[in-house]
């Protein structure tokens, strides 16, 4: 079998790839006609319909790294390789049960709008562009990074161009179509996701006769150790590990600014639910989908399979998508390869436009506008900042990856990006929207107990502290963890209700009767695209009428 | 938009039209986060702490897979079923206590009853 890493430069797979750019590139002027003010800027007009919003959410959040990585994962260990798709999955219920609608109905484009909403503008909104960037910065890192790897090993562009492409493409789309092209973009991806996902899982469940025993029993057969492939325990040493990265992934969805902001762009609650809704349904159908590929990767690759996978699997995918066409050198092979290629490069770009977009939001919206002008500023201006920060965070970004090159540590990112989210962006954002008492110092404490407590974890996690080959380990021994979030959560939790308890701050202006009432009823919200929010005074429409 | 002004958000706040919509929507997020939060830390914890037991095999698949599918038709149902709640219980609901509000508690009707836009 050939290993699947391009010398050379790869013609098929670049055409393909070519194709799908254009196609998104044509999407990108066609928004750009469509986006001048702030709300189509960031939130595509709030015209976004729930089933669009369910596939963009989908497209936004299924990583390169969900659909190669968690099908390495289950490749090279096993089902220890389901529990993260599986916490990633269930990790849309907290989103649907306390964030979707209340954020749609408070915010206005940024999550640092929510906490905003009746805490101390400046404070509050400082404090969540903080954690709102860190996590992007942080994961736009490990997605670039993971992503200029993966190009060069399935085209064969070498790491630094393939990285600057990805950021020139995620800037178009970003800067000249706003949320409109960016959402676009994220639901092609989507849909050639899913098909792709289907047409593998096909092939692998014909390879099997349909049989998942015969499925199982062959992936058993194949690895090294056995029977031990279809339980726990090869991938993770430590079984409290294992729960704390389960549990990152559990709450750090519902903190993961670039998948709230979605939000933003649909014109009411109910849609805001019914995005959630298709977005499940898509997510939890190719996960199950991954799994079967992962294990059909393993039955029909071997462990033979293994080194052409690379170290973490990422290239098992591509490398069975050869298998299934037909082997090196038949044209189905190479064809199907080539496919399989585009959709892992499309994937990159869907998420990374996804996560500058919402970073230029905090940069633009909450500390130009509302912190360095305190709302002087003119909704044009407000625009022109909105691009220059999404190319200033862009090209830092790309900057970052380049310099750190492929020897970043893509997953300890991921699990830093996690962690945050769940511990300090989720407790503050949980708590500004259902607790009644929560204030601006709880805010700001929770915040920097969740970011301070995450990055000090991380680096003293066993896979960065002080090196992953060195003898002496992490200096906190047994209680190091790759991934720490089982500490940082309650801790987050803790500093917003110690921030609360300790001020004696005065009630704001507006108060948590405002926010529940906007939030349970959408009135006053900020309207959608056709003014479907009702404002102060005017009846309510009947649903399902008509709006003019 | 007069995104402030008018209501006397507290007045709403306390009005029972109100409160029934709210004591509704979170007896049913109490309830389902109890529910998944049990269901998918089990399936957590007996991933962490009994890998023998998720390595039983049931009908030629380990337990591991079939408890693994088992939270994705979780997902799918408690989203299922927070929809159907929503439709049929508390959009009415909804509707009502936002008809209330826009009949008794407009502070300042001079400047929101407006002419329709």
């Amino acid at each position: 079998m050939r290993t699947v890493f391009a010398a050379e430069l790869q013609v098929l797979p670049l055409t393909v790839f070519a194709v799908v750019l254009a196609v998104t590139l044509g999407v990108t002027y066609w928004a750009s006609k469509r986006t001048s003010t702030a709300t189509e800027f960031w939130a595509a007009g709030r015209g976004v319909t729930g089933l669009q919003n369910g596939f963009a959410i989908a497209g936004d959040y299924m990583s390169a790294s969900s659909f190669l990585g968690f099908a390495g994962l289950i490749f090279l260990f096993g089902v220890d390789g389901f529990v993260g798709l599986m916490a990633a999955l269930v990790a849309f219920l907290p989103v649907l049960l306390f964030m979707a609608e209340r954020m749609r109905n408070a915010g206005k484009y940024t999550i640092a709008d929510v906490l905003a909403f009746r805490l101390r503008q400046r404070p509050a909104r400082v404090a969540a562009a903080f954690g709102t960037l860190a996590v992007v910065f942080v994961y736009l890192i490990a997605q670039m990074v993971g992503g200029g790897v993966l190009i060069q090993a399935l085209t064969g562009i070498a790491f630094t161009p393939a990285v600057i492409g990805v950021g020139a493409f995620m800037l178009i789309y970003v800067i000249f179509g706003g949320m409109l092209a960016t959402t676009w973009v994220q639901i092609i991806k989507a849909g050639l996701l899913m098909t792709c996902g289907v047409v593998i899982t096909l092939l692998v469940l014909n390879e099997v006769g349909f049989s998942p025993s015969e499925l199982f029993s062959r992936a058993a057969a194949e690895h090294p150790e056995g029977d031990a492939y279809l339980s726990h325990g090869l991938q993770f040493d430590s079984s409290v590990g294992l729960v704390s990265f389960g549990v990152a992934f559990l709450f750090g969805t519902a903190g993961l600014p670039h998948i709230l902001m979605r939000f933003f762009t649909v014109p009411d609650a109910k849609a805001a639910r019914g995005s959630v809704a298709w977005a499940v349904v898509l997510i939890g159908s190719f996960y199950v989908m991954v799994m079967i590929i992962g294990l059909g990767a393993r039955a029909l690759l071997g462990a033979g399979g293994e080194e052409a996978a690379g170290t973490a699997g990422n290239l098992a995918v591509p490398n069975l998508a050869l298998e299934l066409g037909g082997g090196e050198g038949s044209a189905g092979g190479e064809i199907f390869l080539a496919i399989v290629a585009a959709v892992a490069l499309a994937t990159i770009l869907a998420v990374v436009a996804g996560l500058v977009i919402s970073a230029s939001g905090a940069m633009a919206h909450d500390l130009w506008s509302n912190v360095v002008r305190k709302g002087r500023e003119s909704e044009g201006e407000e625009v022109v900042v909105a691009k220059i920060a999404a190319a200033c965070i862009g090209i830092l970004a790309i900057g970052a990856a380049v310099v750190g090159g492929a020897g970043f540590n893509v997953s300890a990112l991921v699990g830093l990006a996690f962690v945050i989210a769940a511990s300090a962006n989720f407790p503050a954002i949980l708590l500004a929207l259902w607790w009644r008492r929560f204030n601006t110092a709880g805010a700001v404490t929770g915040i920097a107990f969740g970011l301070i407590s995450s990055l000090f974890f991380i680096v003293m996690s066993p896979p960065v502290w002080p090196g992953p080959d060195s003898e002496t380990g992490s200096p906190l021994g047994a209680w190091g963890l790759d991934n720490p979030a089982i500490y940082c959560i309650p801790l987050g939790f803790l500093g917003c209700w110690l921030g609360t308890v300790l001020s004696s701050e005065k009630p704001r202006e507006r108060t948590f009767d405002e926010l529940n009432v906007r939030g349970e009823t959408g009135l006053g919200a900020e309207a959608g695209s056709d003014g479907a929010a009702v404002p102060a005074g005017e009846e309510r429409r009947p649903v399902g009428a008509t709006s003019t | 938009l007069s995104r402030d002004a008018g209501f006397d958000w507290a007045g709403i706040e306390e009005s029972p039209e109100f409160r029934e919509l709210t004591g509704r929507r979170r007896r049913f997020v109490m309830r389902a986060s109890i529910f998944f939060l049990t269901f998918f830390l089990t399936y957590l914890l007996l991933t962490a702490f009994a890998q023998d037991f998720m390595g039983t095999e049931i009908a030629g698949m380990p337990l591991a897979f079939l408890l693994a599918i088992a939270q994705v038709l979780m997902t799918w149902g408690v989203t299922w079923a927070y929809l159907r709640t929503c439709d049929r219980e508390l959009e009415p609901l909804e509707e009502r206590a936002a008809s209330v509000a826009t009949r008794r508690f407009v502070r300042h009707p001079e400047t929101t009853t407006g002419s329709p836009r």
